[in-house]
Order: structure tokens, then C-alpha cells, then sequence
């Protein structure tokens, strides 16, 4: 008898923790917009990517370098404050939104229509795209890795979506991060890893052995910031476009990519009206 | 919050409960076989053996459980769901062992030299005698130890078993949505632990008849 009731103890202990984590996620509401609150507090909380080169990564101190930090920078001279880096990762991202741990996140997030539906993304501030990669001499081409070779990716890619267009029936071995991927095709548990081309640099430099194939897909990344704050999303998309228009971007971009943006910021017509003066031709 | 995220990925969540099932359940048997088979023969107070036996669970014990399924998987080439099977079992059949050791301590000589004033011979009294008694006593640890294999078992979706949080991890990746998806694996999670709680709280009071 005693055994049962501790049992049902247990049972009640864990719908009352249920309840605490229901009602410490409702109290997350968001009186004060950010540009206030980074105004108020006089810091720029920027999620940025510690494993993700070169968007993000870590120095040998420990400091986060790469495109995604620098941006932050940038964006943080623009606010006139001093930019604060939190680490920010695929699972943790959201939270950190939300709890105010962070302001803005500048990782390699691409806006899908259902992540849309949680957060909002400023206009796509880099373009990427989606390729293989591959043991050196193997086929280059991703229509040829279908069952029964095996291809690696890491979990909630958008890279999945996007290799299944081409190739509906692949057969994906999913990880939890880009290095263990690269390791199962070191190792030949996998035939191909399919990843973003700003990823494939990494990997080339630490074997040489590997090979990057043909591009798939095009992809966009966008800064991803709280729902329902236009004040803050639109600080973003102007900052990003004068950025554009002063020469910055490309200068960061360029740093990290070793090439000049191929993509247009805004649209390939020029940056939105009303931005950066005579930068932004074209509008009627 | 929104619940709909959860009733949308109903069929993931549902393929790696089972998956976590599986696992969980196949590593409990391995690792309570070998563990208890390790504590036994560490009662036979041979030398060699028992140096061995500790050993290995010092071994076991100081090398962390994702680097067992590391080495399973990419050095010694195994596929992904038998080397995370194979990592839980030697993972906790270190600590099963000393459980098992710890429960015979408990117990005493004495009452295998009960045995032997009985006439019983030296397995009849471990048998009959010994066994029935650890085997009571190392219930409520060995319970531990077996919710302990159902949260280990989250290790294996770093080789890419879609076991269960690998399938609530999908929705926070795909909808962002991360703290329903938190806490639809901490409640099914919960319930798994309440589950082996549960029936090795039944097994304890048939024990207790006997």
C-alpha cells in the first residue's frame, strides 16, 4: 500500500512539473519592443553560431569570430552599443529568443514557412546553397546517391527537404552536428554528406580527400528575431541595406567567403527605396 | 504555446517511442545479464578473475557512454542501432555488477555458511539461499539503474537512431516550437521511468510472498 501511493506521488510530481514549465514559458510576454530595451540596457544580445565556420566559430581563446559575429558588430556600431555574443545552437535558438537571452539570432537559419509561424526573420541577409560532399573521384552528381547509397545530414536540415526533390526515396543517416556527419563519410558509414556550400570549406581544409559536388538548391538565410516587433525587424532590414550601400557587408562577407556577394541584397533591382540614397536606383 | 506542433508530428514521436522502447528494454536484460553474472563471479573470490572484473567496470565506469558509441560505431564499424545496444549494456553492466556485489555484501557470508551447515552444497546455498536474498535487497538500486538506461538511451540519436528525443527534437528544429517539444519527451519520459518504477515495484511484492 505504502509502494502505491508513492507511486501516485510520483505521478502527481510530474504533472505539477509539467504545470511550473507551462507557466514559466506564458510568463515569456513582450511589453517593451527591443530597440527600446537594447537602448534602455545599453547592450546588443547577439546570438551567433559557435559551430558553424565561418559564419560562426570560436578563436583559440574562445572569442566568436566569423561572417555571423562580425555582422553583430557591425549591426551593434549601427545601435551605438557594445555587442554581447551568446552562443546560439539549432535546438537552443528559440529559447534564447524568447527568454531575452538574446535579441536577434545571426546563424544560418533559413526561414521556413513553419518556423515563420513561431518567430519572424528580417529579408534574407545571406544566400547559400545546398550541395554534397564526397570521397575525391567519387560521382559529383546528387541524383546519383538514391538508396542503397546512404547519405548523412544533420537533423531539421533544410537540406533534407531539398536532397528529397531531386532524389525522394534518399536514404538519410541524420546527426546531431556537421562533424560527426563528416566522420561517417571519413568512415564510409555514408556515401555522401549533403550540407550548405558555406559549410563545405571546413571540411575540404581538414581532408583533402574529400570533394564538393554539384549545387542543388539556392538558400536563404535570415536574421531571426522575436514575433510581432516591427520596430526591431525593421532596424534590421535597413541596417542590412546600409550596410550594403556603405560597402560594409561586402567587405565581411568577402572577409570570411573569399569572394564578393554573388547575391543582391533586397532584390537584384537595387536596395528598397528610400535606403542608402543614390545606392537605391531604379524605384519609380 | 502551441499543442497542435505535437499532434502534427504524432507518427515521429510515436516511431521513436518505440524505437526508445526497444532499446531501453533490450539493454536493460543485456546489462542486468552481465552485470549480474559480473557480481556473481566476483563472489567466487578468485584473483585473476576478480582483478579483471574490476577492471573492466572501472573501465566501463570512467569512460563516458558517448564515447563507447562512438568507438562502436565509427572505429569498430558496427551499425548504428546494434552499437548503441551495445553501449548501453556494457555502460550499465558496470554499474549493475557492483550493485549486485554491493547486495551480496549485504547479505553476508553467514548465511552462505548457514547453508553449508544445513548440508547444502556450494551452489544449492548460493541458489537457494543467497540469490533469493541479494536479489531482494538490490530491487530498489536496480530500479535506478534501469530508468537510468531509458534516459541514457537519448545517446544513441547522435549516431542516428530516431529514437524518442531525436523525433521531439525534430519538432523544435522544424517549428521552433522547442519547449512543447521539451515537454512532451519529459512527460513521455516521466511516464517510461513510472512504468519500470511501477512493475518493479510488482516484481518486489511478489518477491516479498515468496
Amino acid at each position: 500500500m505504502q509502494r502505491r501511493t508513492s507511486v501516485r506521488w510520483n505521478a502527481l510530481a510530474a504533472v505539477l512539473c509539467a504545470a511550473i514549465m507551462t507557466l514559466v514559458v506564458a510568463r515569456v510576454a513582450h511589453a517593451e519592443g527591443t530597440l527600446d530595451k537594447i537602448k534602455r540596457t545599453g547592450v546588443f544580445l547577439a546570438g551567433v553560431r559557435y559551430d558553424f565556420p565561418p559564419v560562426g566559430t570560436i578563436d583559440l581563446s574562445g572569442n566568436p569570430v566569423g561572417f555571423g559575429p562580425d555582422l553583430a558588430k557591425a549591426i551593434a556600431d549601427k545601435l551605438g552599443v557594445p555587442v554581447k555574443y551568446v552562443q546560439s545552437t539549432s535546438q537552443n535558438r528559440m529559447p534564447l529568443l524568447l527568454n531575452g537571452q538574446i535579441d536577434a539570432e545571426i546563424g544560418i537559419t533559413t526561414p521556413f514557412k513553419s518556423r515563420e509561424e513561431t518567430a519572424d526573420f528580417t529579408i534574407p541577409y545571406a544566400w547559400d546553397s545546398t550541395t554534397i560532399l564526397v570521397h575525391k573521384g567519387d560521382d559529383t552528381d546528387p541524383k546519383h546517391y538514391g538508396p542503397p547509397k546512404k547519405v548523412a545530414t544533420t537533423q531539421g536540415s533544410g537540406n533534407i527537404d531539398v536532397f528529397k526533390r531531386i532524389v525522394p526515396d534518399a536514404n538519410f543517416v541524420l546527426f546531431q552536428e556537421y562533424p560527426d556527419a563528416f566522420a561517417a563519410l571519413q568512415n564510409h558509414k555514408v556515401d555522401a554528406v549533403v550540407l550548405n556550400r558555406a559549410a563545405t570549406g571546413v571540411a575540404l581544409k581538414s581532408d583533402p580527400n574529400l570533394a564538393v559536388g554539384k549545387d542543388i538548391n539556392r538558400d536563404v538565410w535570415g536574421i531571426l528575431v522575436r514575433p510581432d516587433d516591427s520596430k526591431w525587424r525593421n532596424f534590421l532590414n535597413w541596417t542590412l541595406q546600409d550596410l550594403w550601400a556603405s560597402g560594409e557587408y561586402q567587405k565581411i562577407y568577402a572577409k570570411w567567403f573569399g569572394e564578393q556577394p554573388w547575391f543582391p541584397m533586397w532584390s537584384q533591382y537595387g536596395l528598397q527605396p528610400g535606403i542608402g540614397g543614390a545606392a537605391s536606383c531604379c524605384g519609380q | 504555446m502551441d499543442w497542435s506542433v505535437v499532434w502534427h508530428y504524432r507518427a515521429a514521436i510515436l516511431e521513436g517511442l518505440v524505437y526508445t522502447i526497444a532499446i531501453s528494454l533490450l539493454a536493460m536484460i543485456g546489462s542486468f545479464v552481465l552485470g549480474t553474472l559480473l557480481g556473481c563471479l566476483r563472489m567466487t573470490h578468485q584473483s585473476v578473475l576478480n582483478e579483471a572484473i574490476n577492471a573492466y567496470i572501472e573501465i566501463v565506469r570512467n569512460i563516458p557512454l558517448i564515447v563507447k558509441l562512438f568507438f562502436l560505431y565509427y572505429i569498430a564499424g558496427l551499425d548504428a542501432f546494434p552499437s548503441g545496444l551495445l553501449a548501453l549494456v556494457i555502460h550499465q553492466s558496470g554499474y549493475i555488477a557492483d550493485v549486485i556485489t554491493a547486495g551480496f555484501r549485504s547479505v553476508g557470508a553467514e548465511q552462505a555458511e548457514a547453508g553449508y551447515t544445513l548440508g547444502l552444497a556450494r551452489w544449492q546455498s548460493f541458489l537457494y539461499g543467497l540469490l533469493p536474498q541479494v536479489t531482494r535487497i538490490t530491487l530498489p538500486p536496480l530500479t535506478s539503474q534501469f530508468i537510468e538506461v531509458i534516459k541514457n538511451s537519448a545517446v544513441v540519436m547522435f549516431v542516428g537512431v530516431q529514437e524518442l528525443t531525436f523525433a521531439t527534437q525534430e519538432i523544435s528544429q522544424m517549428t521552433l516550437r522547442s519547449f512543447e517539444a521539451a515537454t512532451v519527451a519529459t512527460v513521455i519520459y516521466g511516464g517510461l521511468a513510472l512504468a519500470v518504477a511501477g512493475g518493479m515495484n510488482r516484481i518486489g511484492r511478489r518477491l516479498d510472498w515468496a
